[in-house]
Order: C-alpha cells, then structure tokens, then sequence
C-alpha cells in the first residue's frame, strides 16, 4: 500500500470506531424489532419501525413540543441577546462587569440549571411563586398549561448570554464609518438599526440562529431534571421520547429510528438556513 | 445656502488639548480649505461641525443657528469621508437616496434626485450595483453624489481624494470645482495636500497644531506667508530658509548683506526666506530690483519636464530653485553660476516667533 494511504490509516481507524460503526450499528438496529430485554431474539423489520413511528401519535406530539420548544426558545434569544448587546455597547459605567455577569449562566451545566429552577419556580416552596403570590400573582409554573413555557424560559435564561456574545463580537466588528454617516444623513437609530446594523449583522445571527437551533433540539437536561415529560406529555420533547422508549421501555430500534427522523429534520433546517447565510447582497437572489 | 462660524473653538481627548481656540467665519457660497500638517485637527474641526465630536468649549454657528449643542441630523450637512463611508449592504442608489428617505422625502422624488445627481457624476449605469463592486474613484464619486442629493447648508469634504492615483485626483479636483459653481454650495474641504488647496480654494485656513495660522487667498498664503510655519508648510520644492541677524540699517545672512531694514531690534535672529521660484539670471531681473547677488556652485540638476530643480551651494549654505526649461541651458553640474534675489521676493522672519517681519528697502544708490 502506497505511504500515504497507510499514513492516514490510523485516523480512519478511530474515525471508524467512533462514528463509521456506531452510526452503522444503530442504522441496522433501525431496521429490526431491536429490545434490550429480547438480545437473542431479533427479528429484521425493514422499514417497519419507521412506518410506526410516522403514525405513533406519542411520537408527533414529542416532534410538535420540540419545535415549539425550538422555536419559542430561539427566537426570545435572539430578540433578548440582540437588544442587550445593543445596550451594552452605550453602557458608560462598568460595562466590562456587567458583561461578566450576565455571561455566567452559560457556564453553568444545563442539568444543574435544571435543578435549580426545578426548586425556584416549585408551586409549593419556590422563591419565586413566593414573592408572586405576595404580589397577587399565582402560577402554577410546571402546570399543564405553562410547564413547555417555563422550559423555554429557562432555555433563555441560560442561552441568552450567549446570543449576546455573538452579537457583541459581531457588532464590534462592524465598521465605523457607514454609522457615522447615517448619523450625517440625518437616520434615526430605528433606521439605522434596520437599514445598516441588521443587514450588516445578518451572517453572524444566522450563525448564531444555527448553533443555538441545533443545540436547542437536543433539549433533554431540563426536561430530565424538572417534568420528566409531564404533566401528561405536554413536555415531552423528541430526544427525551427517544431516551423513554429506548432505555426505559427497551425499544432500541424504535428509538434507533426516531433518531434518524430527528436527523432529517435538522439536517432540513440547517441546510435552509445554510442556504439563507449564502445569499448575500450584491449576489443574485 | 448658509455660511458658518466657529467660535473659540476647544477640543480636549483626555488631558490632550487638540484644538486650542479657532475662530473662524466661513462666508456663504465660499469654497474654503483647512490646511495643515497631519495630526493638526482638521478632521477634528470638520466632524465638531458636523456634529460628530462634541466640542470642549466654544460654539458651532451654521446660517444664523447655534447648532453646538445639536445632533447631526438637526445641522442639515453634508459630509464626504476620506475613506467613503458608503453603506455597504446598500446598493448605489440606495446609498445616494438614504439621507433623503431619512428626511422622509417620497420616493419619487428621491429616485428623481438620485437619477439627476449621478447624471451629473456620470455614474448612472452604477446605481444598481454595490460598493464593494466599484473601483476607489467610482466610490469617491457615489460619497459626492449622497452628499448632493441632500442639498445640505454645508458641504464637508474630508480629504476626499487622498486615496486616489494622481491622475484621476487631478480629474476629480476639477470636477469639484465645477459641481461648486454649479451648486454654488458653501463648502469645507479638508487637505494636508498643499497643491489642492492652492487649486481649489477661494479661501485658504492654514492650521498647526490645534491652531489657525494664517486666513487668506492661495496667492496672500503663497506671496505673504504671515509666520515661518506657512512658509514652509506652503510650496513644492520647499523654501528655502537661511538664518541671519538683524543689524543697523542692514540684515546679515549666511549668503550676503541685505540693505534693508526690518521692524525688529538689532541683533536679533531672523529667517530669510526664498521660494526656489524666486531665484533669477542677473540679466531677467531689474537692477532696481536686485537686492543681493550670489555666486553658487551647481550640485546637480533634476529635470522635471517643463522646468527643473536646481540644487546650489552658496558657501555652507545650500539652496533649491525651479526654472524653466530655457534658462537649465546655462547650468552644468560643478560649475559656477551668478544667479540675483528680487527685492519683492524675499520673506524674512522673527526667528524665536515665527512671525513675518516687514522689510522696508533703503532707496537704490
Ligand atoms: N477619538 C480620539 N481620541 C484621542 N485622540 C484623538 C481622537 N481623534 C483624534 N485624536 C488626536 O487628535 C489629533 C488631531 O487629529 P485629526 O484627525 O483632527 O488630525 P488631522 O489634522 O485630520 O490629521 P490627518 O491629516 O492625518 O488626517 C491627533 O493627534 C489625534 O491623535
Ligand atoms: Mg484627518
């Protein structure tokens, strides 16, 4: 074998065992009646376990919370991070501090986060409803109807930080000088945030949109730490599902084949906002 | 169209006085260039008047309105960046239209406006296409064109044509000029290229260091420079300066004695200055008119086309003078050459100050 071929061996080695084989392994497991409880009696399915799925209501109501999730969570973010890097870039006094602080909770491990507004927002002993009620406010945060919303907003809690990052390094990398002439030409800052900041910040929030998007689908810590998917399934969302029906209920190759559903699915929405990114001005549409 | 007025200007950035009192008056319909060296705070005056810095102290008059206290869209000028400024996610129309849809003009009017403006810049067939896909000299001309869709009460130019190659910054100065006549705007146009100024101003500010030196037209800034600094700063070769001391009824200079007096005591030091135009042949010059005469050694000769640069030497002194083509004949390198001052032509100045002396010629013998 020619030296080159043997030298990028041992990478194609580990990038085999990695990924090459357990993405195979569960591709096979995908397509056979694959229980943990019944190793020794594996029968192929073909395509079965897909077809079920497609038609197992349990498993559209986890795709629909999670898009909700996604998309509920994604777009506070966005709005949140772009407002607060815009007013952290006019902050005066101890802007580098208050910078630091509100970075924190990224650092912070979701199932910690979890935990912990697991206990803040509890109906019973909770900070938070404490002080709510003495204003007259009850919520009942992990009820029926707000338990997905209360995941969201916690979503934002932690991430939001990071959306405001992105847009601070973005917007420190914008030029000067087209501000300063808006300002000569006489724009409004409303103008100006939508005729130059946006359009000139466009590929770093599509970036961000991407990363926080993807992350956001794999939700599961919360999930795991607070609800467990209740009350009834209203929070359950497609990675905790998958989580239930394969190490809870055994299904392996169920779970096996809803995550690659789940995979098309991103996989369709990267690709769209990929293709969003690439359009920029001054190129044909 | 209105004129504009500075007054006692100051500027600090931290404890560093950049601008240290300008006062100025800036007529209406009048082309008016800020000259000066770099680092002078020419950039520094023209953004304080358009409203981008905010000044220490004084006030920022434009028509008859203190405008110091107020935003730049309250001023209602106009500015041209040295490095263009052009919206870059905007196509070139959009680019001249923006100030315009600001105002909340009505977009047939705007696109009547822009159509007109890059008709007059030759810049039509630009105006779909974005910065980026424009050459340096196009771009120049688009930062002109979203300046005079505005019609504004001023007009800032910030060395708007220092990124361009020589030829097409000669182009552009005239195409200027005749965009001034025909809008008859009141303009500020900034320049540390003394060439353009010269060209271009009806009135010429010679800035140094935070401060005016001289107010005057390009011929009182070239023929009378008030200090040592314009002297200078002003004319490509350089004048040439040569130290010397004033004494009874004469000024001593390393070149020779000058029956002249100036308004200053005896023995003090002073500069004499000569523009390297004002050398001439004995024989083209009036015997009147000749105030000192000079044996030189020709050093060497640079041919610039129509005229050369002459490099002298008149005992430890040496000097630079510009002729024409007809007189480079009658020099030779390493030769000697008897050349004469004009008595019209000379500068002299207060060497601790700076300042121009006046020199009063004893009657010819
Ligand atoms: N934002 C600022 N902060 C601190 N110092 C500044 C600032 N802007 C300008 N200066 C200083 O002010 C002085 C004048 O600057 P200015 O830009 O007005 O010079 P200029 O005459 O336009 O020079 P040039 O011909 O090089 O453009 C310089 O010494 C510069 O360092
Ligand atoms: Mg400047």
């Amino acid at each position: 074998m020619h030296l080159r071929f043997r030298l990028i061996l041992p990478l194609a080695a580990v990038l085999a065992a990695i990924m090459v084989y357990p993405l195979a392994f569960s591709g096979w497991i995908s397509v056979h009646d694959y229980r943990l409880d019944r190793i020794d009696d594996v029968a192929f399915e073909g395509i079965g376990n897909y077809a079920f799925i497609l038609t197992n209501p349990p498993f559209w109501n986890a795709l629909t919370n999670t898009v909700v999730f996604v998309f509920g969570a994604v777009s506070i973010e966005l709005a949140l991070g772009l407002g607060l890097a815009l007013l952290l870039r006019r902050m005066v006094h101890l802007p580098n501090t208050a910078r630091a602080i509100l970075l924190a909770p990224m650092f912070i491990t979701p199932i910690a986060v979890g935990l912990m507004f697991r206990f803040l927002l509890n109906s019973e002993f909770g900070v938070i409803p404490h002080y709510l009620a003495a204003l007259g406010i009850e919520v009942d945060w992990f009820g029926p109807d707000l338990a997905l919303f209360s995941l969201i907003l916690i979503d934002v809690w932690q991430w939001t930080p990071f959306m405001v990052l992105m847009f601070l390094a973005g917007l420190e990398a914008l030029p000067k000088a087209p501000f300063e002439a808006a300002r000569v030409d006489g724009a409004s800052s409303w103008l100006t945030f939508r005729h130059l900041t946006l359009p000139m910040l466009r590929s770093v929030i599509l970036v961000a949109l991407i990363i926080r998007a993807l992350d956001a689908f794999k939700v599961f810590e919360y999930v795991y730490a607070i609800t467990r998917g209740g009350p009834g399934d209203s929070t359950e969302t497609i990675l905790f599902y998958i989580y239930k029906t394969g190490f809870r209920f055994f299904r392996l190759g169920e779970a096996a084949s809803m995550a690659f559903v789940l995979v098309a699915v991103v996989l369709v929405l990267v690709i769209a906002l990929y293709v969003a990114m690439r359009r920029r001005p001054g190129q044909a549409p | 169209m209105s004129g504009a007025r500075l007054k006692t200007l100051h500027k600090s950035f931290g404890h560093q006085e950049i601008l240290k009192g300008i006062d100025l008056t800036i007529e209406p319909g009048s082309f008016t260039v800020l000259l000066g060296p770099s680092g002078c705070g020419k950039s520094t005056t023209l953004r304080i008047l358009a409203g981008l810095e905010t000044q220490t102290s004084g006030e920022v008059w434009i028509g008859h309105r203190d405008v110091s206290a107020l935003e730049p869209r309250e001023r209602d000028v106009a500015m041209v960046f040295q490095n263009y400024a052009l919206y870059p996610n905007m196509t070139i129309a959009r680019n001249m239209g923006f100030g315009l849809k600001a105002r909340k003009t009505p977009a047939a009017e705007i696109r009547t406006r822009v159509t007109e403006a890059a008709r007059m810049l030759g810049i039509t067939e630009l105006l779909g296409r974005y910065p980026r896909q424009l050459s340096g000299g196009q771009q120049q001309r688009v930062a002109i064109g979203r300046a005079i869709v505005r019609q504004p009460n001023l007009f800032l130019f910030d060395e708007p044509l220092s990124n361009l190659d020589a030829k097409l910054r000669v182009e552009m100065r005239t195409e200027l000029l005749r965009l001034h006549r025909d809008l008859a705007a009141t303009t500020i146009y900034v320049t540390h290229d003394q060439e353009e100024a010269m060209t271009m101003a009806d009135r010429i500010v010679v800035m140094n260091a935070g401060q005016i030196e001289q107010i005057g037209r390009p011929d009182e800034i070239y023929f009378a420079p008030v200090s040592l600094m314009v002297a200078g700063f002003v004319g490509s070769p350089a004048m040439n300066l040569i130290d010397g001391r004033i004494s009874t009824g004469a000024v001593e200079t390393a070149i020779g004695r000058l029956e002249a007096k100036a308004d200053a005591p005896a023995g003090c030091g002073i500069v004499l200055g000569i523009r390297p135009d004002d050398l001439f042949f004995p024989d083209s010059l009036e015997a009147v008119d000749q105030a000192l005469v000079l044996d030189c050694h020709v050093e060497f000769i640079e041919l610039l086309g129509a005229r050369g640069i002459v490099t002298l030497r008149n005992g430890d002194t040496r000097l630079r003078g510009v002729f024409e083509e007809r007189y480079l004949g009658r020099f030779a390198e390493g030769e000697q050459v008897r050349l004469a001052l004009s008595r019209h032509r000379l500068h002299v100045f207060d060497r601790s100050s700076g300042r121009r002396l006046a020199l009063a010629h004893a009657a010819p013998a």
